[in-house]
């Protein structure tokens, strides 16, 4: 499992943690059942707080990628990739309304607005 | 037992210098990074959490009991490393086992003969002979070597190479992965403990400024930058402190406090310290 | 406190060869003539710079605070002195028991008088030591010594002028009294002392 996290960019850690997992879930590079390192290992070795990874966990497992057992570990939740992606694209169109909703009451067309789409999809690559 | 150590309005007065109302919580399975500048009352605090000096109004509770009562067996679980070495420079790192081993029944020889040889300290040489570093990285083997739950570190990596102060840090993560544990360091290079700290707490003349949830103080505040002239457009009761040159002004501010439209960056821990201490007031 | 007594025995094996040497051969000298007063003094000045000189080790670097911080405590360091200074003395007295029944083939007569004192300067030694260290924990051992010189000066001043007066107050009324009031003396300063070195102890600060 791969993750790589960036002190330079503006995101939280935690956030960062929380896309790539969910990235890595939803690409299926991490299958329903696989074990996820504990917290406390996870921070020591990507040197974060404890809090940061605990915090990370714990939104991943509100939004149901995850799945912690007492006394055994965390685990990727088993649910259907198809279901963790719909709550995905749920959440994207809920940010997408806010978007277009701030972009009508400032007078921005359609056009612009997808143009600007286009650029900060192609800055986050 | 949620916190490893609790200190409540602690106080200590000397003739130039005052601790007042020092409160701090430290739950275990964490570490505190204790900053703030040269003087401004860490080495008290801590010397007063040992019970090496007296105060004059305060409570602190290790592992849930009263400090200064403390049975021996709770006693021996606290681990402290100062600033300098306290070993006999006369003794060699063997002549320091046997020394221990009378003086913590706890003590784990094969473990401490285990950290010697991964943090590469030689045995038969006097202390006299080590170097700061191989001081430092002694004192935090001793410590980490008599089944110790609080760590208490006074300064350990100041004047200290990258690299060395690196291989501290490592020692640090191993030993919290027992959720049992808890480090309380002090320090005045902060940008060691920005990353992995779980808790700031910071303490400035004798005063604590603030004791809270690091990825909290990171998510709160930002420091602004823009022009003397826009900058005069701002609340300035919302500034926590500013700095101003010839061309800008850069200034300590809550981000939800950020006016539309200015640039705000992330502020790092060592900016909210001098923002606060040496930036200017604005109200 | 065992582990601190091994601390400072340590130290004294790791530097103190120069030191031993210089006893050893002054042992031999004292002992062979017979000398009384070079015995007494040589156990007085094991006596004095044992202890002192442990204190000053543990204060160069500053392992007192550390040692507080463990689960040592207090009177665990102060006795841990006595004992170490204590032992040196008795190490020191047998040393030259030792020497003096090697060398000494006379009878009984020739033996005792030399035995007995050498159990004597070992009291005096506990005395000294005893009125020495109070001072050293409290003031510590720069200024401790000062204070030490000040007290011997004291006492020699206070022995001129009783002279004066007409009271005489020499060695040998001392070195005439029985044996066991010696011991006895010793081993009530000896205790005294520690109660107030404790006291002294508890109140300071690291």
């Amino acid at each position: 499992m791969d993750i790589i996290i960036s002190n330079s960019s503006g995101k939280p850690i935690y956030e960062q943690i929380t896309s790539q997992i969910k990235n890595l879930v939803i690409t299926g590079e991490l299958k329903p059942g696989d074990p996820l390192p504990s917290i406390r290992v996870l921070a020591k070795e990507l040197r974060i707080s404890v809090i940061t990874t605990k915090r990370a966990y714990e939104d991943l497992e509100r939004d149901g990628f995850i799945v912690s057992v007492p006394g055994k570990g965390t685990f990727v939740a088993d649910q259907s990739i198809e279901m963790l992606r719909e709550r995905q694209l749920k959440i994207v169109e809920e940010h997408l309304q806010t978007g277009v909703d701030a972009a009508k009451m400032a007078g921005i067309s359609l056009d612009e607005l997808v143009e600007m789409l286009g650029i900060l999809y192609g800055e986050e690559e | 037992m949620e916190n490893v150590l609790e200190v409540r309005k602690l106080r200590k007065k000397y003739d130039s210098f005052e601790l007042q109302d020092i409160s701090l919580d430290l739950p275990r399975g964490s570490i505190m990074g204790f900053v703030g500048q040269n003087g401004a009352g860490k080495t008290t605090a801590i010397k007063l959490i040992l019970n090496l000096i007296r105060a004059d109004a305060g409570e602190i509770k290790i592992f849930g009991e009263k400090h200064n009562a403390l049975d021996r067996k709770l006693k021996e679980q606290i681990g402290v490393v100062f600033d300098e070495c306290n070993f006999p420079e006369y003794l060699t790192a063997k002549d320091i086992i046997l020394v221990m081993k009378n003086i913590y029944r706890s003590f784990q020889v094969e473990r401490f003969d285990k950290l010697l040889d991964s943090l590469k300290l030689p045995k038969n040489k006097p202390i006299k002979e080590f170097s700061r570093g191989m001081k430092m990285k002694l004192s935090i083997a001793v410590a980490l070597s008599h089944g110790a739950k609080l760590l208490i570190l006074d300064e350990p990596t100041s004047g200290l190479d990258p690299i060395v102060r690196d291989e501290v840090l490592d020692l640090f993560l191993e030993f919290i992965q027992d959720e049992d544990c808890a480090i309380l360091v002090s320090s005045h290079i902060i940008s060691d403990l920005e990353k992995v700290a779980d808790y700031i707490t910071f303490i400035h003349e004798g005063k604590i400024i603030f004791s809270e949830n690091k990825d909290r103080l990171l998510e709160e505040y930002g420091v602004l930058k823009c022009s003397h002239h826009d900058f005069e457009q701002i609340d300035k009761t919302k500034v926590l402190g500013y700095r101003e040159n010839q061309f800008s002004v850069a200034a300590l501010i809550r981000k939800k406090d950020v006016p539309k439209g200015f640039l705000v960056e992330q502020a790092s821990i060592e900016e909210i310290m001098l923002f606060m201490t040496r930036g200017e007031r604005a109200s | 406190m065992k582990g601190l007594l091994i601390k400072d025995f340590l130290i004294l094996k790791n530097q103190g060869k120069l030191l031993a040497l210089a006893l050893l051969v002054y042992s031999i000298i004292a002992f062979s003539s017979g000398n009384a007063d070079m015995v007494t003094t040589m156990l007085f000045v094991v006596s004095v710079i044992m202890p002192v000189t442990a204190i000053a080790y543990d204060e160069k670097s500053r392992w007192e605070r550390y040692a507080l911080a463990t689960a040592l405590n207090r009177r665990d360091l102060v006795l841990s002195k006595y004992l170490f200074g204590g032992l040196c003395i008795v190490c020191g007295m047998l040393l030259g028991i030792l020497f003096t029944l090697a060398a000494e083939k006379g009878s009984a007569a020739v033996l005792l008088p030399r035995l007995r004192m050498l159990v004597v300067a070992a009291c005096v030694g506990v005395v000294v030591q005893s009125v020495n260290l109070p001072i050293v924990f409290h003031f510590g051992v720069e200024k401790g010594r000062i204070a030490m010189f000040l007290v011997i000066a004291g006492t020699a001043a206070l022995q001129f002028y009783l002279g004066q007066v007409g009271i005489q107050v020499s060695g040998s009324l001392f070195s005439n009294m029985p044996l066991v009031l010696y011991v006895v003396i010793a081993a009530v300063s000896f205790g005294l002392s520690i109660v107030v070195s404790n006291l002294i102890y508890s109140k300071k600060e690291f």
